[in-house]
């Protein structure tokens, strides 16, 4: 017979610590899946962009439904995200400047839209928690009832939607990211491809930028994957070793923050970059032991 | 008897960048005439800053034409028609080195089109990419990480991407360039294949001394045509004095 005592333990852990760990794991591996394809684009700086854009969205959502209901604030910040990246594609067709400038310039002007409409609005005693902005506020997702969480639920068709698209147009992604002027030339950057990307990178960051925080989204979509880069010869493995890697990060901060008391997307955070850091050197060795002493034109 | 029609023509074409006064001016020409059903390799010669490369994007459709006009097998050149008759070869450098993927993965991009957008990628399209592989002798390197080859070996993947294509017409940006003996000879022997089967080659070329050995034509352009010929007469010493002098 298992002691009352266990038992006890085990429903604690369902309730209250195993939802932000799944949380965490569903929120990493879309992070990871779709950070792949934004780092070998070199834009990963586009997660930025958007965890600052959605506050306009947000604000906006609240004046047109007068309350604040997830599902309309979700609503709002995911159409900012994803005004913002089409906003930022749109001006770098059109501009000759480069994408970095690019998003830094939309990032600023969408937060500063969203600054403004708070106070022309006089929204600004709605209480908007800095800290949860940052490192979200994942030991708030609880299943106190035994019902999966609303977060869970959208981290998870978050996910699900970012894993089937990519592997619906996995050839058309790989093209468009690693020669995009001969996509271009054989008709492969079709506006349904673009749009849908769009419209999943901004679920996927939203869903994530409201569980986990800025900080934390940010480090789950380039850690993970620029320590799986460091050791991957084709982008399959890439992502494969993104997502463990980016799994392996969530259940060492998670079980240090249950040790320590410490806030989990920071340590989470932590122990992406330490897995970086340490594919870094070890990824290092690593080429060298295999490629020592032969030129490249002779390796397998 | 069907009329034979030159691949190409440019009628009066102006072309350039946005935002910037045309690199191109006033460009008329037509390509040779295919000649017992097979093609020529044309060198696209001139001074730096003279257009070449805003040329091949302008006839692979990455640029638009602001005047003029442009025929391919007598139509109008679209983006569509690009894409079924066109293979664009860019330099190599132009691609990130550390992307994650190999020179079979790349050949296979070449037959997408094919393939269809969203349809699987099946194995006799491996095979024929390996074929085209062989072609350039890279059959071997097929599954190295692409970051691990030597320019020229990169720049035999592309081509060989371009090759499985089976287009007709082919744009290369310096094939050439910073190619070892070996991989040169690699390379030419991909143009005599290209001309053997009918394909039409237009390929900047920057070594003046090469240009009458390794093509039967050449294009020799300054922002404006200055000549157009076989490569023995363009290559002339006052045709380039007036070219690369002006």
């Amino acid at each position: 017979m298992i002691p009352h005592q266990t038992i006890d333990a085990l429903h604690t852990f369902l309730i209250i610590d195993a939802p932000p760990l799944v949380a965490a794991s569903l929120c990493a591996l879309s992070c990871a899946l779709v950070g792949n394809f934004l780092l070998l684009q070199k834009r990963a700086l586009l997660t930025d962009a958007v965890s600052h854009s959605v506050l306009p969205g947000i604000v906006l959502a609240f004046l047109i439904i007068g309350t604040i209901h997830p599902i309309g604030m979700t609503v709002g910040a995911w159409l900012a995200a994803w005004l913002t990246i089409t906003t930022i594609n749109l001006l770098k067709r059109l501009t000759p400047m480069d994408t970095h400038t690019l998003i830094g310039i939309v990032l600023t002007t969408m937060f500063a839209t969203g600054v403004v409409l708070l106070e022309r609005t006089h929204l600004d005693n709605v209480h908007l928690d800095i800290q949860h902005a940052l490192f979200g506020n994942l030991s708030a997702i609880i299943a106190p009832d035994g019902r999966v969480p609303p977060t869970i639920l959208f981290l998870g068709a978050s996910l699900l939607c970012a894993a089937l698209f990519i592997v619906i147009v996995y050839k058309e992604l790989v093209l468009i990211t690693f020669d995009d002027v001969y996509a271009r030339t054989i008709r492969y950057d079709v506006p349904l491809l673009s749009v849908g990307w769009t419209a999943v990178l901004s679920l996927v960051l939203v869903a994530g930028f409201q569980a986990v925080g800025a900080i934390l989204i940010l480090s789950l979509v380039i850690s993970p994957v620029a320590a799986a880069h460091l050791y991957a010869r084709r982008l399959p493995q890439q992502i494969g070793l993104s997502l463990v890697f980016a799994l392996a990060a969530v259940f060492v901060g998670y079980g240090a923050s249950l040790i320590s008391g410490i806030n989990s997307a920071a340590l989470i955070a932590i122990s992406a970059g330490l897995i970086q850091i340490y594919a870094m050197f070890n990824a290092k060795q690593h080429s060298r032991a295999r490629y020592a002493g032969k030129p490249p034109s002779r390796l397998p | 008897m069907s009329e034979v029609r030159p691949i190409l023509t440019l009628e009066h074409v102006w072309a350039g960048y946005p935002h910037a006064p045309p690199v191109l001016e006033n460009i008329c020409y037509q390509s040779p005439l295919p000649r017992d059903g097979k093609g020529h390799a044309i060198a696209i010669i001139g001074p730096n800053g003279a257009g070449k490369t805003t040329l091949l994007k302008v006839l692979a459709a990455l640029l638009p034409v602001s005047a003029g006009a442009i025929t391919l097998f007598g139509m109008p050149l679209t983006a569509e028609r690009v894409a079924d008759k066109v293979a664009y070869v860019p330099q190599h450098h132009t691609i990130d080195a550390r992307f994650p993927t190999t020179p079979l993965d790349i050949v296979l991009m070449g037959l997408y089109r094919r393939i269809g957008f969203a349809r699987r990628i099946k194995d006799h399209h491996k095979q024929e990419a390996m074929l085209a592989l062989e072609q350039v002798r890279m059959h071997q390197h097929a599954h190295a990480p692409y970051g691990t080859l030597s320019g020229g070996q990169k720049q035999r993947v592309f081509i060989a991407r371009a090759l499985v294509s089976r287009a007709q017409l082919y744009l290369m940006d310096e094939p050439l360039n910073g190619i070892d003996k070996e991989g040169h000879a690699i390379i030419l022997d991909s143009f005599h294949r290209i001309t053997q089967q009918g394909g039409l080659l237009l390929c900047v070329h920057h070594a003046l001394a090469t240009v009458k050995e390794h093509f039967s034509h050449a294009l020799l352009l300054n922002k404006t045509l200055i000549k157009d010929g076989t490569s023995i007469d363009v290559c002339q010493d006052e045709t380039l004095k007036q070219a690369y002098i002006s």
